[in-house]
This record gives structure tokens, sequence and C-alpha cells, in this order.
């Protein structure tokens, strides 16, 4: 939170305007501040200010032993609250080379795609929103009211979901879970089919998102861009292929990728995403099999041996790393948090130069980054 | 004088009324007591529309997104533009400190005035229905209605804030430019019509039993399109963008302040379709009506009333229809779709039409005489032929031509996506 | 206020307090440490020992996952090399951050780098040790990512970054005082200063101690 006017030069020119967007603005996803110089409606640069959302997770970790730091994690990404759990109970899970059991494993696989369901869906709304489509947003919430009410009954929270303990699960599925999972399976890629009808030919959304925000490959790995908008920019990566956790290597399905790099590009990659979700839950739910949701050795004091350990899935966003420094005692001595969302935002300065103020709430609809996970 | 302004007299049962025929002198009945009531009328009836135009609106919002949309004052909801009302009305007065003050309270005014006073002259029906029938109706309401973007550049401006000057600043550059191609579009219907006084074109397109929409779809295409890009309605409502500028030029207004802008914006919307009605979809004429009732009864009249409130409430429905459905266009691509499709479109149609009407007369199906049209039977069949079959594709042949290097017009295809098949196992 | 925030200031201005009072863990056992190997048959690692001799400290593997331990002055020829001209190379800086260790007072901080090679699919961690108030070269000339990521770095642990192209707090805002991440900053401790004159919130009473009341 600095000084927007000297970015480059402190002087600032009587042809330019700064136009403050945000920290209240409708588009900007939450409390992100974003300073754009404009040379009429065209962004000469850009500046991104954060941290309005600061709560210090990273500190907080360092003084909460391991089992209760595990809800603050619910609350980073909090639109892709599993993920985040996930995430961080396989890394304490690996620090202590715990093995799960198959029936955890597959349940969480089933969890965290509806979840990535769940947070792809609210990136289309807000993104669909932003670009002036109300009526997609609405129908997004429809679907996403659905996998939040199996969220409810499963987990006893809507928003910040909470079932991974280290070493399995808490609770196994409820009755009729498989049986509410498969309905909405089957009912959604018709869903997905409407959303597509208002968009995918639509030329507006063409000429509102074909050549817009375009970023290279090699533009897109120096900035550190993961997740969907590497994948957008034709960069064939994803966590679940390159380094299987859990068991997504016993299952089926493929990586989508774009080719231009464009907003356009990105909204493809998504969209075919939440069909191979699709695709990922179908197959998890014949294959779950019975057992053991907890692991037996899982420990009731967790202490990890002295060293250290970083491992990184693919949440909705990108991906999301664990660095964890264990000096063996009951609470970590550095717990980082490597958030997709911050690292992916910072291409937005790169990604909008040039580009015009309603191109700027495009882009940033299309990073679909959460201040949940940036300001930490 | 006066009989330029109000054409037409009090209708009998007004003017037999015993309190006014006993008290009133003639004269003045029919020149000033009548439009007096005609407007108190018009006021009421339009405001009362302009309210459940939005409770329509968010009805029919809401079933398009399956929601249940307002459904708690009053039955259905019904009562909810009153509630809304009231609550503007109720609010708070707030003027930003560092606001221009005057120009900053008049701007609404101006937005609001200019959108009712072009109220006057719109043939809602036949015969007595209309408050004045001046011989330059269209003129009037292009000149008049061009005013409410002062109004809102204006308002913007006084704000002194810069996400209302950005809107105020598009607003201006958009409807300047498509009131060029609204103006165009409209050309081509006075061919036929051969007069600008609105009542006058809808008894035309009486007398030639036609709508004129047969005779001008691209005029009509283009004149709906610039009409929605006029009213700032989506997907051309980039003054008041909520995504990108908050809410545009109206962002300091609240309270009634801002509900002066958002009735002029419903007016708007209300004569932009009630002009597309009169000119192109034959206004309150209806094959048939006249069987149904004498012409020039008041039934007749009442009618007729009835007809032209259902086609512009049709027009209306395909506005809140399109808002609901398409995305926003960007500044620049809204540019470009006035200057390199509609203005061009537009000239096409004028050229097209003319040479195809001079040809008509050619070819002795058509006769023009008497400043009106005579059309034969075949002349019918040419002019909504050669409409349809050549001006059409050939203007969408001639933009594309215009256009082929244009970048939206090279916008790739969609394709799928590639994808690795690689089975992980 | 860029300006003040480049100019050498007190880093810790909360350490002496700290110091009076230490930091409290809770009661720990033995335990034991995550195996430890030193790699021997790595082609990329056996390079870089060649190419860089003595700057390469150690090469480990900490639980199955590369670790180089690197001289602080050789930090970044080594990384661009990495990034350039070795096999694979490291084209993508995963993240970058910063670990302090007091009970080191000689060398406190350790700068962490996770690289990745997208094409091998390879991690590597690459680490350095850094004195109190030692700077260190930034590697945004290297990856783009390092900006934002350097600017973290220097916003929670106050470690400065040489020649970086935007040095400015990211996520505390301008006048903050203190660095949260460093293990003498106090968990509950606000700057009430800061808060009551940027936030006009007279946030807690003045009299009694009301910060670190959980330490």
């Amino acid at each position: 939170m600095t000084e927007i006017t000297d970015i480059t030069h402190p002087e600032i020119d009587t042809n330019e305007m700064i136009l403050n967007m945000g920290p209240q603005h409708p588009s900007t996803h939450g409390v992100l501040r974003v300073a754009l110089k404009l040379d009429g409606e065209v962004v000469t640069d850009l500046d991104c200010d954060i941290g309005y959302l600061h709560r210090g997770v990273e500190k907080i970790c360092e003084h909460r032993n391991y089992q209760m730091i595990a809800p603050y994690f619910d609350r980073t990404d909090y639109i892709a609250a599993v993920s985040n759990g996930l995430c961080y109970v396989e890394t304490i899970e690996k620090a202590l080379a715990l093995e799960i059991p198959l029936r955890a494993q597959y349940l969480r696989v089933i969890l965290t795609e509806l979840n990535r369901l769940s947070s792809h869906l609210l990136w289309l709304a807000t993104h669909a929103l932003d670009i002036g489509a109300v009526t997609v947003f609405l129908w997004a919430f429809r679907e996403r009211e659905e996998l939040l009410k199996i969220f409810e009954n499963f987990f006893g929270a809507r928003l910040t979901c909470h079932a991974f303990r280290i070493g399995g699960m808490t609770y196994d599925a409820y009755d009729g879970f498989q049986a509410e999972v498969k309905d909405f399976c089957d009912r959604f890629p018709k869903r997905l089919e409407e959303y597509e009808t208002l968009l995918n030919t639509n030329r507006i959304w063409l000429s509102r998102t074909v050549g817009i925000g375009i970023i290279s490959a090699d533009a897109a790995i120096d900035i550190g861009l993961t997740g969907p908008p590497l994948r957008g920019s034709g960069v064939e990566w994803d966590i679940r292929k390159a380094h299987p956790y859990e068991c997504y290597a016993d299952l089926e399905f493929d990586i989508p990728y774009g080719e231009n790099g464009d907003t356009y590009d990105r909204y493809l990659v998504r969209m075919e995403e939440m069909r191979q979700s699709r695709r990922i839950i179908l197959q998890a739910l014949e294959k779950l099999p019975d057992g053991p949701i907890m692991a037996p050795k899982a420990p009731k004091v967790v202490k990890p041996s002295i060293g250290e350990y970083y491992h990184s899935i693919e949440s909705p966003k990108g991906e999301l790393g664990i660095y964890l420094v264990s000096d063996g005692s009951t609470q970590p001595t550095r717990l980082r948090i490597r958030p997709p969302s911050f690292i992916n935002l910072q291409a937005l300065r790169q990604m909008s130069i040039g580009h015009l103020v309603a191109d700027v709430v495009a882009i940033i609809g299309t990073l679909d980054i959460v201040l949940g996970e940036i300001d930490r | 004088m006066l009989e330029y302004l109000f054409f037409f007299t009090a209708p009998t049962w007004f003017s037999s009324l015993p309190i006014l025929k006993d008290y009133i002198d003639p004269m003045v009945l029919d020149y000033l007591v009548w439009p007096l009531v005609q407007i108190g009328l018009l006021l009421f009836v339009v405001l009362t529309l302009v309210a459940y135009l939005t409770l329509a609106e968010r009805k029919i919002s809401a079933w398009i997104q399956v929601r249940i949309g307002p459904n708690r004052v009053g039955p259905e909801g019904l009562l909810q533009p009153l509630a809304d009302g009231i609550k503007l009305l109720l609010k708070e007065d707030l003027i930003p400190l560092k606001a221009d003050r005057e120009v900053f309270i008049i701007a609404p005014i101006i937005a609001m005035v200019a959108a009712l006073v072009a109220l006057a002259v719109i043939p809602w029906g036949a015969a007595w229905a209309t408050i004045s029938n001046i011989d330059i109706g269209l003129l009037f309401i292009l000149a008049v209605s061009s005013l409410g973007v002062l109004g809102i550049i204006l308002g913007g401006w006084a704000s002194n804030s810069k996400y209302s000057l950005l809107g105020a600043l598009r607003s201006a550059a958009q409807m300047v430019s498509y009131e060029v191609a609204m103006g165009l579009a409209l050309i081509g219907a006075l061919m036929f019509t051969k007069t600008l006084a609105l009542q006058d074109m809808v008894i035309t397109q009486e007398r030639l039993h036609i709508w004129n929409i047969l005779f001008q779809p691209l005029g009509f295409l283009i004149y709906l399109i610039s009409g929605i890009a006029e009213t700032n309605r989506a997907p051309f409502d980039l003054p008041e963008a909520e995504s990108e500028l908050v809410a545009g030029y109206h962002t300091e207004y609240s309270g009634f302040r801002f509900s002066l802008f958002f009735i002029a914006e419903y007016a708007n919307m209300l004569i932009v379709s009630a002009i597309a009605v009169t000119v192109f979809l034959g206004g309150w004429y209806l094959p048939g009506l006249s069987y149904l009732f004498t012409p020039g009864s008041t039934f007749f009249v009442l009618a007729s009333i009835g007809v032209f409130g259902l086609k512009t409430l049709a027009l209306l429905y395909l506005f809140f229809w399109i808002r609901w459905s398409l995305p926003r266009y960007r500044y620049d691509q809204l540019m470009e779709l006035s200057w390199k499709w509609m203005i061009p479109a537009a000239l096409a149609n004028i050229m097209l039409t003319a040479t195809f009407l001079v040809l008509g007369q050619e070819l002795a199906l058509i006769v023009s005489q008497n400043n009106m049209l005579e059309i034969s039977t075949l002349g019918y069949v040419f002019l909504i032929s050669t409409a349809f079959i050549v001006t059409v594709p050939l203007t969408w042949i001639m933009l594309g031509q215009i256009n082929k290097n244009s970048r939206d017009f090279n916008l790739r295809e969609v394709q799928p996506l590639p994808m690795n098949r690689t089975i992980n196992k | 206020m860029a300006e003040e925030d480049n100019k050498p200031q007190e880093i810790n201005p909360i350490a002496k307090s700290a110091s009076e009072t230490p930091v409290k863990k809770l009661p720990r056992r033995a335990a034991g440490a995550m195996p430890v190997v030193e790699i021997k048959d790595d082609l990329l690692i056996k390079a870089l020992q060649e190419k860089f001799g003595k700057t390469i400290l150690s090469a480990n593997e900490i639980n199955s996952q590369q670790v180089l331990q690197i001289e602080k002055a050789a930090l970044a020829t080594v990384l661009l090399y990495l990034r350039d001209n070795a096999t694979p190379a490291f084209n993508m800086l995963t993240d970058l951050t910063a670990v302090h260790f007091p009970d080191q007072p000689d060398q406190p901080f350790e700068m962490v780098y996770q690289l990745y090679s997208i094409a091998a699919k390879r991690r590597l961690r690459i680490k350095t040790r850094l004195a109190e108030n030692e700077t260190i070269q930034t590697v945004t000339s290297i990856w783009g990512t390092a900006n934002w990521l350097e600017r973290e770095v220097y916003d929670l642990f106050g470690i400065r970054f040489d020649e970086h192209p935007d040095l400015r707090r990211i996520l505390l805002p301008t006048g903050w005082v203190g660095h949260p991440l460093r293990k003498e900053y106090k968990l509950e401790y606000q700057d009430n200063a800061w808060v009551e004159e940027n936030l006009q919130i007279r946030a807690l009473p003045t009299e009694g101690d009301f910060t670190g009341k959980f330490e």
C-alpha cells in the first residue's frame, strides 16, 4: 500500500489519468485495489495494491499445533476450501510418511473435484458478470448451490468445508452421498451446454475475450503462472498428471490446453476442466472401495521429524504449495503457503498494458483470483 | 398558429360533458382544457408504466435467470414500484462536497424533461389519442431526445468523480454516433410515408394496408440496434457499465435525483419503441381493426390505443430479453459497430430503397401523385421481395468487404481444444 | 513514501523487548530427523559441483527432495546457470521465501528458492544463508515471478534485495514498523501508533501491556 502515483516516475503527466479501481469495486473480486494509469481509456501502467485482507496466516501457523492449523487453510482460498485442506493435510502426511487408506483417498479426490467444479462455476459466474452476461452468473450459481448442498451434508459447512484430518478423513460419506453426486454429474453436462450456448459462439463474448490479455507460454512460465492460465497459453502441465498425488494416477482424465494464451482460451480450458472433473468424479465413485477412512498409524500428537518438505497440488487456481520446516516439535518452524492467486495476479500488469479499462476487468476475471489467498 | 400545435380538437364525448359545455368557451375547451387533460393523463399513464416497467424487467429477468423476483410487497410483488418510489423519495439528498452544485442538480432534470417532452408528439392511438401532430414530428423527437445526453454529460461532469466522467464521455461519444445511424435508418421509411408527422405516417400505412417493416427490414434492424444503444441499454450500457465504471455517470447520484435518471432511461426506452412501432410496425394500425369498430368512434380509438400499447410492450420485452442474454460490448467495439457497420448499412439501405422506388415507378408498378404513393399488387411484391432478397444480402456483402480487415470480423471460429490423450496408469 | 522505505532503517525495533522475554515454546520431546541422503550420482548436481566447486556447500536429498545449499555470493550465477545452461533447464521459479532461525545468530536467515523444470518435471530447492542486516542479490532479472515474492520477503522478513526494481512493502502498509515473520515479532503485536495515525482508531488502551499477552 504505497503511493501509486510514483510507479515509474513521480511527476504526473497531465494527459494521463490515475483511476483507482477498488478496494471497493464491483469487479475486483474482493478488496483488490488496482491503480490504473490511463491515456483516454487505454491502460498505460497499473499497480496492484494488495494486503487489505492480510491476516498473517503463516505467522499464526507458527504458533499453533498441526491439528489446529488445518481450519486456517479453509479460509485462505475460501472458494476452494477443500483443495486447501487437502494440500495441508497431504503435506503433513508426506512429512510424517503416512499411508492413507484407499477409501479416504478416493473420497478426497471426489470432494476435491467437486470443489474444483464449484470454484470454476464461481469463476464462470463472476467472469461472465464482469463482461456483462448477467444471466450466466445466476445460472452458474444454480449449479453451485447444488454442490454447496452436498458439501453442507458432508462437512456441515457450505464454504469453509473441512473434513480432512491428518491421516485420513473425519467423516465417512453420508448415506446417499454417492447417489447425490452421481445425480449431479448426470445433470451437469447439459447445464454446461446451456452456458456454452450463451457464450461460446456469442459474437460479443468472442470480441470481448479473443485476443485479450495474451500471454505467451514463455512469458507465462517466466512470471510463474500456473493452473488454467498457464494451460491457456499452451503449456500442457497439470500437477495431477505431472506429480500424481492421492489416487489420481489410477484415474483417467485429459488435460485441456489452449493455443493462443488469450482470455477466450483460458475460458475454454476451464470449461473443459469442468467436464474432466466430472469424468474423474464418476470414475472415482465407481471405484470407491470399502474400508477404513483413517490411517491406523495416524499419530495423536503430530510431530514431523526435523527437516523440511515441499508439497504442492493442483488447486482450481493453480499450483498450491506448502513448504514446511519442522524442528521436531508440535508446531512448525515455518509454514510457507505458495499462493497461486498471488503469483498469477502478478501477471495482471503485463497482460493489461495497452488494453482498455473494460479489458482489465476481463483479465482480472480470467486470472480467477481470490483475495483471501493473495493476502493470507 | 394554435391549429398547427393542436391538430385534433377535443372529442365530442369530452366537449359534451355537462360541466365543461356550460361554463367554458368551446375554443378554450379545445385548445387549452383538453390538451391539459391529455397531458395530465399521459404523464400519469407513462410514469405509472415506467414504474411498472421496472417491475416487469425484474420479473422477466428473474424468469430468465430461474429466480422468483420481487414478491414481497403486495400480491405477487405488484406494489414493489410504489415501495421503491417511496424509498427513493425518502432517501437523504446527497450532493458530493466537491461537486458542481447547480449543474449537479440541474442535470437529472434535463435528462428527465428531454425524455418526457418527446411524448407529446407520439400518436398513441387514432384520432384524439395524440397530444399534437406537428408536421416535423419525427425531427422534433430526434432533436429533443438528443438533448437527453446533455443531462448525462452534465451529471457525469458535475459529480467530480472519475468514474462519472468516464461514463459521461462514453455516453457522449456513443449517443452522437448512434444518433447518425438512427436518423439514417428512418429515412428509408420516410420515402414510403412521404411525411414527418407521426400520425400521418400511421395513416399512410393504414391507407397502403402494410407495415413499413416489410419494405424496410434492414432499416428496422438498424433502427432497433441504434435505439438500444441510444437508450444505454445492454449490450450497449457502457455509460453505466457496473463492472467497469461502478455506475457510470450516476455513480454519485442517490435518492430522488437518481430516480430521475432512472425514469428518463425507461421513458427513453418507451419512446424508442413507440417510434419503432409508429414508423415501422404500423403504429396503431392493425389489419381488420376497422371491421370490428367504426373508424373514428370512441371504441375504435380505445382499441387503437390498445394495439399500439401491445406492439410497444412487445418491443420493450425484446429490450429486456436482449439485455439479460448478451454480454456487454467494449467501448471501441461499440463505436466500430456504429461507424463501420450501422452507418454504411443505413446509407446503403437509403440508396437501394431509392433505386427500387424509382425502378418501380419506371415499371409503372408504383404511382406517386399528390405526395402520396399508390402501389399495385405487383408493386407490393416487387418492393418487398427486393427489400428482402436484394437489399439485405447486398448490404451484408458490402459490409463484409468494408470490414474484411477489421479485427471484429476475423474472430477465429471455435475449435475444440487440443488435449493430451495419454492415459496415466 | 518509497523514499522513506528505501533508506536503511532499524529493522528490528521490537527486537529489544523480545530479547527480554524470550520466546517460549511448548515442551518438546526429542524427535528424529527426516532422512537426509547426500546426492552422489546425479548428472545435474555433478555438473554443478564441477562448475561451481566449493560455492555449493552441500547437495542433499531431504525426504527424497533435492536440496542444494549454496554460498550467498554465488547464488545469482548458479540460478542463472540453472535456468539457461543446465540440463534439465529450470525454467520456472515456483516459490521464493525465507525462514528465520533466531537460534543461529551468525546467519539467522535462510533464503529458499523452489525451482521447477516443466520439461523434466523435476523440482530443485536452492538454499542460502544470510546474516542479520545482510542484503542479497535479486533474481528478478532471472524470473519475473521473483518481483512480488521478493517484495513479500522484504515485507515480512526485512531482507533487502540489491537492485530490485520496486522494493516496497506489499502486504503490509507503508510505514508499518517491524517485519511480522521474524520470530521475535510477537503473534498478537499490533502497532498501535500506526493504527491510530492511519485508521483513526484508538485501538487499545494505552495503559497496561496488551501486546503479546498469550506468549
